[in-house]
């Protein structure tokens, strides 16, 4: 996977295949070759994500005279290939026998068998008739441990592409293949059972899979005509089918035609991941409502083949009795269903009522970064043009919009600079403040990836250590929300060294000089004494930077859900400013977004003080042109944020409010005060896919439908549009959030005539600059356009190439602003209370608890403490405590483990419960120019109400596992077998170890 | 103002209600095709006389004991022999057949072809006819292909 910049630089290499004349470019391979003249040429184990594997010696070609592996040979001028060399058919015929010696051939009854089983797809190309060694099984049972997939030893094949997937894509370094052993087998950590095992259950080994031996447990007996029977019937008809056998072909005939007839009534659709800001998109699998697996695609731009357990397993919420299938309007102490007409009547007159008597601006909306973009315009729309309010909102602003402040001071736009392929092409990749291999898991996987095979180098900044900081090599741990002056103190022993990128600042950058005398005060002294930083670890850290050629840096909430969270972000700028790392492959700023659409909630002006493209509201000529658009006259006065709205309810000056697929009484911070509110709204409507903790609160209760039962588009934190495709009919009489707006919506007036989110698309996009070449034709399938987006179509991978959105055309270095944090521990509540994610679970889990395996897996959260404090404390793992902080408190399970230290507590914020929910515990101090919530400064004390007691962790938490690094499959290992005969000529080294991809 | 409450009233969904409900859309379905339906009926109404419905009704009611039973018996030796032998002829079919017609042509013709033959001279006089010669070179080819057959048959069965 070697990123070129430019064609022109790669030489190109002429060869013959089969006598006929071919040019490849330099690093390509033998099979590149054969395969490039549109020839259909046997390989198994090779797969364009892993690279060459040479474990299955199916791919032999001739090659020069000599029989080698064409996966594996790079191309040399002049170089001679021939397919049809009897040799190498016969060297090929003898390596799929050995593999059908591995591998019992019952494709019609076989789950796997639609359309892109490898196995058949290469013993029907090879036109097997007979195998020369029958099939012996293997002497271990099957591996069902694990909620989501099971693994058949019978049917492994010991290609290893799971066993790459694992230690080199996804990089948890679970899976080896035990090549000691008479029969090899894959194994999980040191030979555990797959749910004991540190397997995160991500779904990279059965997406790689060629065969059935790993398979998603959801299309076991469901995917073919015949698969579900029961077993003694099953093995009768293998049994049937080995006796009768004169020959495959007439066995595959069969099962190609049982095959064709499974594509009537499984339907493959394109869709995006509704979890994490990662923006995976893989086809999903359904027949008839039954969701039968996630099946990545090599062209997905963001993620390829890879996924995590949410995007691979975590669906079946869909399908959960508990989605609200009905309107519910309140009446006494219960919710009682209604039919639409009378829902959205009543919500219109409720409505209209408070508007006539308190004003526009006494109504507030919040959108949703879980929704589409289409929604997402709709609804700031209905709030400009039909509400006549400004008062528009989402939970971006609980997340990362000092981020966004930060970068539109200093770069001009606020997104992140390149795409995920920059974080794997850096040399140096700082994380601050952030976990992505919890939080955004595909995207780690690319800079783990880097980092164990290509030489990048990771410095983490955290208070955890967490899995990147475990491998960084340098973590440091700065007290709590100090970073700003750790890397103000870096950036100015950087420019006293002379190590700042001059000619980068002169030609790009402003305001240097100023720049240069606010630093003076960071000394490293300074740093040390304020941060805990040594200043030796200073020096190190600024060394690492000088010494990268292209340095990326990602953070999140560590860094801005502090008081100073947007200063601090800009302090990162400011260092990527100082140092040149902007504006080129490799390099920039990643504040790392966390939903499925966060970033374009705000791309599309679900904020108080932006329209769509960030054009400000308080611009006359935007708000010329929408009026002009809309047919309407725009509201004028200043729009409430979501901080805002909390305090107007409780002043009284907000009375009504309209809310859509946001958790908001959990999780904006302290939710004690912010449930106070909702109690206190005069008329609450929630829109949601299930009976959340929000929609306790509401008046009326809009049943959605969620991201498989509905068409649109989702940006991703790549500034990537993507669109994704409706697979299931919405359950019951839930409706996309859409349909659910423009219905009430011309309800109040409007005369919205949308009946298709291509129509939404367009129309938002055509008003702004930023997407104004964004198209809903020219999303389809797999294509993506990450903004800006020309008039013509052509997109901006990376950002700044060619200068910078400010009138000058430069960049602008912006002295930060320190501000002390707030809520440092004391005397009363002595213990600092950091919180967050986890892996397996989404937000406040609406979605994830109800995903079966997922809450078998982690089925509550608990606060971890470090092994001093616990100790001190004299409580273990098990014990139950009370966390009490000045806004409130809840009660739950310990965890001691290493990865916080000192007074540092950590609770992850995956939970519902009232008893666990973080933000019982969170103030509402905020950021000062964004207010988002900081979250991270808040202290606690903590109360012992059991000092032991059973563990929280179940035994399927891969976090007791024992991860087995390895360099890869090791087929050295398979060729030193003494049963094992070489079938190509040479014997070299693995193409593994010499590094190529 | 309202406080968090968690109470949802179940939908009113009476059996006789949902009953009715269902009954309505069958009536349609069936109303939208009614000459199918008539037709269909009429089928099965032959069916039934020839007294095939009943047995059908009981094989699919067995369903998977049956197709058990079939299965294990087909995997019997007799019975797997004759479906192995139907498979193999199957592909037979689709190979090349075309000695196999040129032998049946010929047959055809053969007893407008065949020689006064009253002893040895007349044998051999017959046998250097260019069209006697060809067809018995092609004839010596067929036993050799049979022969060599034979013996590496005889090579797989010693293992």
């Amino acid at each position: 996977m070697n990123e070129r910049t430019s064609l022109e630089s790669v030489a190109a290499v002429p060869v013959e295949v089969d006598g006929r004349p071919a040019v490849l470019l330099e690093g390509q391979t033998v099979l590149d070759a054969i395969l490039g003249r549109g020839q259909e040429f046997p390989h198994i184990c090779y797969h364009p994500a892993l690279g060459p594997i040479e474990t299955c010696d199916t791919c032999i070609a001739e090659v020069n005279g000599q029989l080698v592996r064409a996966c594996s040979t790079t191309v040399q001028p002049g170089m001679r290939i021939s397919t049809e060399a009897a040799r190498a058919g016969r060297a090929r015929k003898e390596a799929m026998d050995r593999i059908l010696h591995n591998h019992e051939l019952y494709c019609t009854v076989c789950d796997n068998n639609n359309g892109n089983c490898v196995i058949h797809n290469t013993a029907m190309l090879m036109r097997v008739e007979h195998q020369a060694y029958p099939f012996e099984p293997k002497p271990y049972e099957q591996d069902t441990s694990n909620p989501f997939y099971r693994y058949d030893p019978d049917q492994c094949i010991l290609c290893g592409r799971c066993v790459e997937a694992c230690q080199n894509l996804q990089v948890s370094e679970v899976l080896s293949i035990d090549w000691e052993r008479d029969r090899p087998r894959v194994i999980w950590d040191a030979d555990a059972p797959i749910g004991e095992s540190s397997c995160v259950s991500c779904g990279h080994c059965v997406t790689v899979c060629p065969c059935n031996a790993l398979m998603e447990k959801s299309m076991l007996g469901e995917a073919g005509f015949l698969t579900g029977m029961k077993p003694s019937l099953w093995e009768s008809m293998v049994t049937l089918t080995k006796e009768v056998e004169p020959g495959y072909g007439a066995i595959f005939t069969i099962s190609e035609v049982e095959s064709q007839m499974r594509e009537s009534r499984i339907k493959k659709t394109k869709t995006v991941c509704t979890y994490c800001g990662v923006g995976c998109s893989f086809d999903i699998w359904t027949k008839d409502r039954k969701i039968l697996k996630v099946e990545p695609q090599m062209e997905a731009p963001a993620n390829q083949v890879s996924t995590c357990v949410k995007g691979k397993f975590g669906w079946d919420y869909v399908n959960s009795s508990e989605r609200l299938v009905q309107p519910l309007i309140r009446q006494g102490d219960e919710f009682v269903p209604v039919s639409w007409d009378v829902a959205l009547d009543y919500t219109a007159s409720r409505l209209l009522e408070i508007r006539e008597r308190d004003g526009a601006d006494a109504i507030a909306c919040i959108s949703s970064s879980k929704c589409t973009n289409e929604e997402n315009y709709l609804m700031q729309k209905f709030a400009r043009a039909v509400l006549g309010t400004n008062n528009i909102d989402n939970c971006s602003r609980y997340c990362q919009t000092p981020a966004t402040e930060g970068l539109r001071r200093t770069l001009g736009l606020g997104g992140d600079t390149g795409s995920i392929t920059d974080l794997a092409r850096a040399e140096l990749v700082m994380i601050i403040g952030a976990n992505p291999a919890e939080s955004h898991p595909v995207l780690s996987t690319r800079i783990r990836r880097a980092h164990k095979k290509h030489g990048q180098k990771l410095i983490v900044a955290d208070l955890r250590k967490n899995d990147m900081a475990k491998r960084a090599d340098l973590w440091i741990h700065p007290k709590p929300g100090t970073d700003l002056i750790w890397l103000s103190a870096v950036t100015r022993y950087i420019v006293e060294q002379g190590w700042h990128a001059t000619d980068f600042l002169d030609d790009r950058v402003e305001g240097f000089a100023e720049y240069k005398s606010w630093l003076a005060p960071y000394t490293l002294e300074y740093a040390e004494q304020h941060t805990g930083i040594s200043q030796t670890e200073l020096v190190r850290l600024a060394t690492m930077i000088h010494e990268a050629e292209s340095v990326a840096i990602c953070w999140a909430m560590g860094v801005t859900q502090h008081v100073g969270g947007s200063e601090t972000s800009t302090a990162i700028c400011d260092l990527l400013l100082i140092t040149g790392n902007v504006g080129r492959p490799g390099t920039g700023a990643y504040p790392l977004r966390g939903h499925n659409n966060v970033q374009g909630a705000g791309d599309f002006g679900c904020a108080p003080a932006f329209l769509p493209g960030y054009d400000r509201v308080d611009d006359e000529a935007v708000r010329a042109r929408y009026e002009s658009a809309w047919g309407v006259s725009l509201p004028l006065n200043r729009g409430l944020d979501n901080h805002e709205m909390v305090e107007a309810i409780h002043e009284g000056k907000l009375r009504a409010m309209y809310l859509m697929g946001e958790e908001m009484a959990l999780v904006d911070s302290n939710s004690n005060h912010v449930q106070s509110a909702f109690e206190k709204l005069e008329f609450f409507v929630v829109q949601d896919i299930f009976f959340s903790k929000t929609a306790q609160f509401a008046d009326v209760i809009f049943p959605a439908s969620p991201s498989l039962e509905k068409e649109g588009t989702f940006s991703n934190t790549e500034r990537r549009i993507q669109r994704l495709y409706r697979s299931l009919p919405p359950l019951g009489e839930s409706r996309p959030d859409w349909e659910i707006v423009v219905a009430l919506a011309n309800r109040l007036g409007a005369s919205w005539t949308y009946d298709h989110p291509g129509q939404i698309l367009n129309e938002a996009c055509a008003l702004t600059d930023l997407m104004k070449g964004v198209r809903w034709e020219r999303l389809e399938g797999y294509q993506t356009l990450q903004w800006p987006v020309s008039e013509d179509g052509r997109d901006t991978p990376l950002l700044y190439v060619d200068g910078f959105p400010f009138p000058s055309g430069k960049a602008r270095l912006y002295p930060p602003t320190w501000h002390d944090t707030v809520l440092n521990p004391d005397e009363q509540f002595d213990l600092h209370l950091n919180n967050g994610r986890m892996l397996e679970h989404f937000h406040e889990g609406n979605m994830t608890y109800r995903v079966q395996g997922i809450k078998e897996k982690i089925p509550g959260t608990y606060v971890e403490v470090s092994p001093e404090l616990a100790s001190d404390r004299g409580i273990s793992t098990g014990a139950v405590v009370r966390l009490v902080s000045p806004y409130g408190a809840v009660r739950l399970s310990v965890v001691v483990t290493d990865r916080v230290s000192g007074k540092e507590l950590y609770l992850p914020m995956n939970t519902s419960k009232d008893n666990e929910a973080v933000n019982y515990l969170t103030s509402s101090y905020h950021d000062a120019i964004t207010h988002t919530p900081a979250y991270k400064e808040v202290s606690v004390r903590m109360e012992v109400v059991s000092a032991d007691g059973r563990t929280p962790l179940t035994k399927g938490n891969f976090r007791l596992g024992h991860p087995n690094p390895q360099s890869g499959v090791q087929v050295e290992k398979k060729w030193q077998r003494k049963d094992y005969r070489p079938l190509v000529d040479t014997r070299r080294e693995p193409a593994q170890t010499m590094g190529r991809d | 103002m309202a406080k968090a409450i968690v109470a949802i009233k179940p939908p009113e969904r009476s059996p006789e209600v949902l009953q009715e409900q269902a009954l309505a859309q069958v009536n349609a379905t069936l109303a939208a095709h009614a000459d199918s339906v008539t037709s269909f009926v009429e089928l099965l109404a032959a069916l039934d006389e020839a007294g095939v419905l009943s047995g059908a009704a009981a094989m699919l009611s067995q369903g998977q004991e049956l197709i058990e039973i079939v299965v294990r018996q087909a995997g019997k030796p007799e019975a797997a022999g004759g479906v192995k032998n139907a498979l193999k002829l199957a592909q037979v079919l689709g190979s090349d057949l075309t000695p196999l017609f040129r032998l049946l042509d010929a047959a055809g013709t053969a007893s407008e072809q065949a020689p006064e033959l009253t002893g040895v001279m007349s044998l051999m006089k017959a046998a250097r006819d260019p069209d006697v010669m060809a067809g018995a070179a092609w004839m010596l080819g067929l036993l050799r292909s049979v022969g060599a057959g034979l013996r590496a048959d005889e090579r797989g069965s010693r293992g």
